[in-house]
């Protein structure tokens, strides 16, 4: 079995940081902006189903997720701040309350989250 | 186009997949291992590549890989390891069936899950944190490309084995060559198959194959077959007529068993090959030839020349050099499930066979269902459309166990013969409990692979292969004791408890059975326990 502090950042790079910006990665280079809308509410908005079923947001996966993980690491300190922009700009978001410029923040904040638990994963792998 | 199949607890990457990739169909997602297992006994062969999540949060009575009397720690576990469960589940029935796991390689306790029943090269892996749609098609298409390398072409099935892979890219070269090709190897390994299928239409020819048995041809109508004749040049010549050579000319001639040909006929292929011209019997005129000639034989081409019953100038000009040898069934056993279903397909081709299934499936009410073969020991549930053919474990070992020593031909006709006699057998009974159900029973698959040894009466040429494990022990004697338990009982089961056939394989004499019997002793074996073991 892995160490637990690596087990659990499997864990929420596979439960929270591939499912954040699945819809991005897979949205076409010329997309608009109504696309890059709808792949963002579905990666945000219902970012994985839960074990009772539900669909639940990426803040909430992270909440789910964020406990066995190294608080100080500066990668779970990245997630902290990209879930924060991605929480505060929720509603506005489902809303079609956002611009352009806001729109691509938040995907970069999307991105970010899979970027930090990727690098996250890789580090603690390494032998110490 | 590919069709993939999507074993995910999510509907999201299969949704995403499905518009990204509409040049390929996406099954699923089956959202456990008996959703997948499902979709695999329904479309058989019909999945290309099974992309697998990992991690999978699904109720716990779905769950693989659960201790007994599970605590909320091993539940969660099976949960986070799931998708290695389900490709140990799988492998057990697809050994072949290409997996692209959705995570990257390090992520996994491997030595484990994915290296097991020697998947590890039908096993793929997609980074999929980093992973967009062109890194999924590119993968997808790498996987594809693989197969389409080792897979089928046509009826020739070339599968994992390295020698093959070689000789079908050898064939492919020596196929658009002008120089003939000889085809070596036991009988039944598919020679004649291969020079019909694969390299005629490789050849850019566009003239006729033309396939001579020099085995089965009277010796005096060989000439007049291969090179024509005369009207009147032997009694019953009434007409000319052309040869085998002229009717292949621009296209193939294949001549099967060329060890065969009488030494006057030799000098007279000689001069063909010589020459590029045919004088049919009774002639004078030489008539232009061109053809591809490719030759076969199951005999030792050299050991002839050196015996004096093969012309050397003639096996010279065979480019032997260029020698393709057909490696032996037994030494294939890694494709044998494949086989298996390639002879089940071939089987179902046959007349007879055909017309029994269509009694049977008419007597009950199952016109028009689609016979899958299915293996293991699990025994499928009723599906509308499928009538199942079921070859048990046991079925599947005894199999594995024989030599072949009629190679590919003598396991399409198992397979035939047991599916004719099961079928002659359920055709006899008054009720059947589960008409949609044919199982291939052990005891008929031992009796006819038991009939296949008396045929030959002769053991592979290398011996016996036996698996064995090595166990640690107190003393290398106790280890060498339990080596030797090991084989005695494989033997014992791969001989049916028969000491005499027994004594024959290990000491070439029946009449030594005593001797192993008593060596059985020695090791402490007890003939009657294996035996429950065995119809246990």
């Amino acid at each position: 079995m892995p160490h637990p502090a690596l087990q659990a950042a499997l864990d929420a790079r596979h439960d929270l940081g591939k499912y954040v910006s699945l819809n991005l990665r897979f949205l076409a280079p010329d997309a608009d902006r109504a696309a890059l809308r709808e792949a963002l509410l579905a990666d945000l908005t219902q970012t994985r189903r839960g074990p009772g079923g539900a669909m639940e947001s990426a803040p909430e996966v992270w909440a789910a997720c964020r406990g066995g993980l190294p608080l100080a690491a500066p990668e779970v300190q990245a997630v902290d701040a990209a879930i924060n922009h991605i929480q505060s700009n929720l509603s506005a978001l489902s809303d079609d309350g956002l611009d352009d410029d806001a729109l691509a923040a938040l995907a970069q904040a999307a991105r970010d989250v899979t970027t930090a638990l990727t690098a996250l994963t890789r580090r603690l792998k390494e032998p110490a | 186009m590919a069709r993939l199949l999507m074993v995910d607890d999510q509907d999201r990457y299969a949704n995403l997949v499905r518009r990204a990739l509409p040049e390929h169909e996406l099954v699923g997602p089956a959202r456990s291992w008996a959703e997948a297992k499902a979709v695999l006994r329904r479309l058989g062969r019909g999945v290309d590549v099974v992309l697998l999540d990992v991690h999978f949060d699904i109720p716990e009575a779905e769950l693989l890989g659960l201790p007994e009397s599970p605590g909320p720690k091993d539940v969660e576990r099976a949960r986070r390891q799931q998708g290695l469960h389900i490709l140990e589940a799988l492998r057990g029935g697809h050994p072949d069936l290409a997996v692209l796991l959705m995570t990257s390689r390090d992520d996994l306790p491997l030595e484990q899950a994915a290296d097991r029943h020697h998947a590890e090269e039908y096993t793929y892996f997609l980074d999929d944190d980093l992973a967009d749609a062109d890194a999924l098609r590119a993968q997808i298409a790498n996987i594809l490309a693989a197969q389409a390398g080792e897979d089928s072409d046509g009826p020739v099935f070339w599968g994992r084995n390295p020698a093959l892979r070689r000789i079908r890219a050898q064939l492919l070269t020596l196929a658009r060559g002008r120089l003939p090709i000889v085809l070596g190897g036991p009988t039944g390994t598919g020679k004649s198959l291969i020079a019909r299928h694969f390299i005629h239409p490789r050849s850019g020819r566009e003239g006729r194959f033309v396939s001579v048995d020099l085995s089965t041809m009277p010796k005096d109508l060989v000439t007049a077959h291969l090179f024509g004749a005369a009207r009147g040049s032997y009694t019953g010549a009434v007409a000319d007529r052309k040869g085998a050579f002229e009717e292949a000319s621009g296209g193939t001639l294949f001549l099967d068993e060329i060890g065969n040909l009488a030494e006057d006929v030799q000098k007279m292929l000689l001069t063909v090959l010589q020459e590029g011209v045919v004088t049919r019997l009774g002639d004078m005129k030489e008539r232009p030839v061109d053809v591809k000639l490719v030759v076969a034989t199951h005999e030792d081409l050299p050991a002839l020349v050196r015996q004096g019953r093969f012309r050397a100038d003639l096996y010279m000009r065979l480019n032997p050099a260029c020698t393709v040898s057909l490696p032996p069934l037994r030494e294939r056993l890694r494709d044998l499930n494949r086989l298996i279903e390639e002879s089940f397909e071939k089987a179902l081709a046959g007349p007879y066979l055909r017309e029994l299934v269509e009694g049977y499936t008419q007597s009950y009410g199952l016109s028009g269902a689609k016979l899958t073969l299915t293996t293991g020991d699990e025994v499928p549930e009723p599906e509308a459309g499928i009538l199942w053919v079921l070859l048990p474990q046991k079925a599947l070992v005894l199999l594995r166990r024989h030599p072949w020593p009629g190679n590919l031909r003598e396991l399409v006709m198992t397979i035939e013969n047991a599916l004719v006699f099961s079928f002659a057998e359920l055709a006899q009974l008054r009720e059947v409990e589960r008409p949609d159900l044919v199982q291939l029973r052990p005891k008929l698959i031992r009796d006819l692979l038991r009939t296949g040894d008396l045929d030959t009466n002769e053991l592979p040429a290398d011996g016996w292969r036996v698996e064995v494990s090595v166990r640690a022990a107190e003393s290398l004697n106790e280890v060498a004791l339990d080596i030797e338990r090991q084989y005695f009982t494989a033997m014992w089961r791969a001989y049916d408890g028969d000491f005499r056939e027994l004594a024959r394989c290990m000491m070439n004499d029946p009449d030594c059975a005593r001797k192993v019997q008593l060596r059985f002793n020695q090791l402490g074996l007890k003939v009657r326990d294996m035996r429950g073991r065995a119809e246990g």
